[in-house]
């Protein structure tokens, strides 16, 4: 098994192979600070190392990346941090070098889950053509301590290519500029980012020959614009998550994907559906539990999704997600936590909380309030209801968390096939979402 | 200053508001879209909010994708989504006229 460091001494040519801020890292110069890593103290030989991002800082990303290839077969474990997050505890470590990668899933409360990979299942689906690699230059603007950062790096490192850490991932402006004078021509993001680079009016600044989308619903509007703005671009959506690895890539300019991957596995990943319509993916690398000792798959080694799909004609389209939970421009918002909110306010008898589609940032939260019998049906009764529970809301709660709408309905129900339809005083609200869980009461 | 971008710009002032961002001193056509105060998350929320306001959201009716830069830009979708419904009611009611 080839490590991390194998494929950088393997580079024939000593072109760049990491760009941040002025200074621009040969493969020998990355394999000298590599080795100096492993000198230290820092990333002991067969014992645990802990690799941690901060803040979106690029110094801090380089460092990381750079304790990573140290670490990778040399190291017995990598535990993957973001800032201010408590690493896991391992209870054991492998006796060899053939070195567990520990990466958190970017959960949507409380802490995090630790999955453990290998470098097989970090990149099964990398491509590492080196020849055409050797042309791509990646723009990272991810956290390269989580799973969809990690697969840019390595899609660098071993692909053949190079790789641009901006000073600031945070700075939009700047990171765009640093990406154009470094002649990023590849570049992996969520959806809602290249919305806001799209509406940024500097998305033109760069010449574009890869464009991937992961994390998020792409919707078909956005893949044809991007392919409108980077005409010479492969414009690829990448369905993937931290557990379940890399499941497939759709580059035919339509959302969702199509529906002979169920019967003809592509890239090796095999994928069902249930009878909820929640999308299951199984392959020979997928980790088999969580650091906790919770089992990740099924006895067949299918992974849940947790992702709702729905066949429309010849393809599979994302509907949301299981547990309901709504991606605000990437930020995870659990409905639960709102209709809490609104059900703490006098004169709320149900509340429920749905995604609305958003051109902007995805999905946003919509809120539907049924009042108590006490409150008087009159207009103005209604709207000051809905103005308190909005205040209340935005009292209370993140601002990502905000409902976008509230609407009062004169009753909230569940449809036979669980779906919610409400009466608004404008008429009949119903929803398409499916989900389950139904409506929060009051108590 | 027309309804619709009368409409836009208070609803605009009004979200940077209540997310506590800085206003911009001055808005114009020029303005680009993300430097008018509002971040995309203000942003989401102004097209619900003018959805709910004017009755409409462009970004679901539009057949070619559009993502404005500027102000000008955004103001300029809305109009012509505006004058698109105006016509659709025309057509709904007096098919005939409109055939003829």
């Amino acid at each position: 098994m080839k490590h991390l460091i194998d494929h950088i001494s393997n580079r024939v040519d000593d072109s760049p192979l990491i760009f941040h801020g002025d200074v621009a890292l040969s493969s020998g110069q990355v394999l000298e600070r590599v080795n100096a890593i492993r000198s230290s103290d820092t990333c002991l030989r067969g014992n645990r190392c802990h690799v941690q991002s901060d803040n979106g800082q690029g110094e801090n990303d380089l460092d990381a990346i750079l304790s990573l290839i140290a670490a990778d077969g040399w190291s017995a474990a990598i535990v993957m941090g973001s800032s201010g997050e408590r690493p896991t505890e391992l209870s054991e470590l492998p006796t060899t070098c053939d070195t567990r990668w520990h990466l958190a899933t970017s959960g949507t409360t409380g802490e995090p889950k630790w999955v453990a990979h290998s470098l097989a299942s970090l990149t099964r689906s990398l491509k590492v053509d080196s020849s055409k690699g050797a042309t791509v230059r990646w723009g990272l603007l991810y956290d390269p301590c989580r799973f969809a950062g990690l697969q840019v790096v390595l899609q660098a490192l071993l692909g053949g290519s190079s790789l641009v850490i901006p000073s600031d991932r945070t700075n939009f402006i700047q990171t765009v500029s640093e990406f154009q004078s470094h002649r990023v021509n590849a570049l992996s993001t969520t959806p809602s980012y290249w919305r806001k680079l799209l509406m940024a009016g500097i998305a033109e600044n760069l010449d574009l020959r890869l464009v991937t989308l992961g994390g998020e619903i792409a919707d078909a509007t956005l893949l044809v614009a991007l392919q409108e703005a980077f005409p010479q671009a492969r414009v690829t959506h990448i369905y993937a998550s931290t557990e379940a690895g890399v499941g497939f890539a759709v580059s035919d300019g339509q959302a969702g994907f199509p529906a002979e991957f169920l019967d003809r596995p592509a890239q090796g990943v095999e994928l069902k559906v249930d009878e909820r319509g929640q999308l299951l993916v199984r392959s020979q690398e997928t980790p088999a539990s969580y650091a906790d000792g919770t089992s990740i798959t099924d006895r067949q080694g299918w992974v849940p999704t947790g992702d709702l799909v729905e066949k429309r004609g010849d393809r599979y389209c994302f509907l949301g997600r299981t547990n309901r939970v709504i991606n605000v421009g990437g930020d995870k918002v659990h409905p639960k936590e709102i209709e809490d909110v609104a059900l703490s306010v006098p004169g709320v008898a149900l509340a429920h909380v749905r995604a609305k589609s958003n051109a902007i940032v995805g999905q946003v939260p919509e809120l539907f309030v049924e009042p108590s019998s006490d409150v008087a049906t009159d207009d103005a009764d209604r709207t000051a209801l809905r103005e308190t529970v909005l205040e209340r809301c935005r009292a209370e709660l993140p601002r990502v968390k905000w409902p976008a709408k509230v609407t009062i309905v004169d009753e909230l129900q569940l449809s036979a096939a669980g779906k919610l339809v409400g009466t608004s005083p404008q008429g009949t609200v119903s929803n398409g979402d499916g989900f389950k869980e139904g409506v929060s009461h009051a108590v | 200053m027309n309804s619709i971008r009368k409409e836009i710009e208070l609803c605009l002032r009004a979200g940077i508001e209540l997310a506590g961002l800085e206003s911009p001193a001055e808005l114009n056509d020029e303005t680009r879209l993300l430097e008018t105060g509002l971040d995309s998350l203000g942003l989401a929320m102004l097209v619900v909010d003018l959805e709910d306001r004017l009755g409409y959201d462009p970004f679901t009716l539009m057949k070619e994708p559009v993502y404005p830069k500027t102000f000008g830009q955004f103001v300029q979708l809305y109009e012509r989504f505006s004058e698109h419904r105006r016509a659709e009611h025309r057509r709904a009611e007096h098919p005939q006229s409109e055939n003829s």
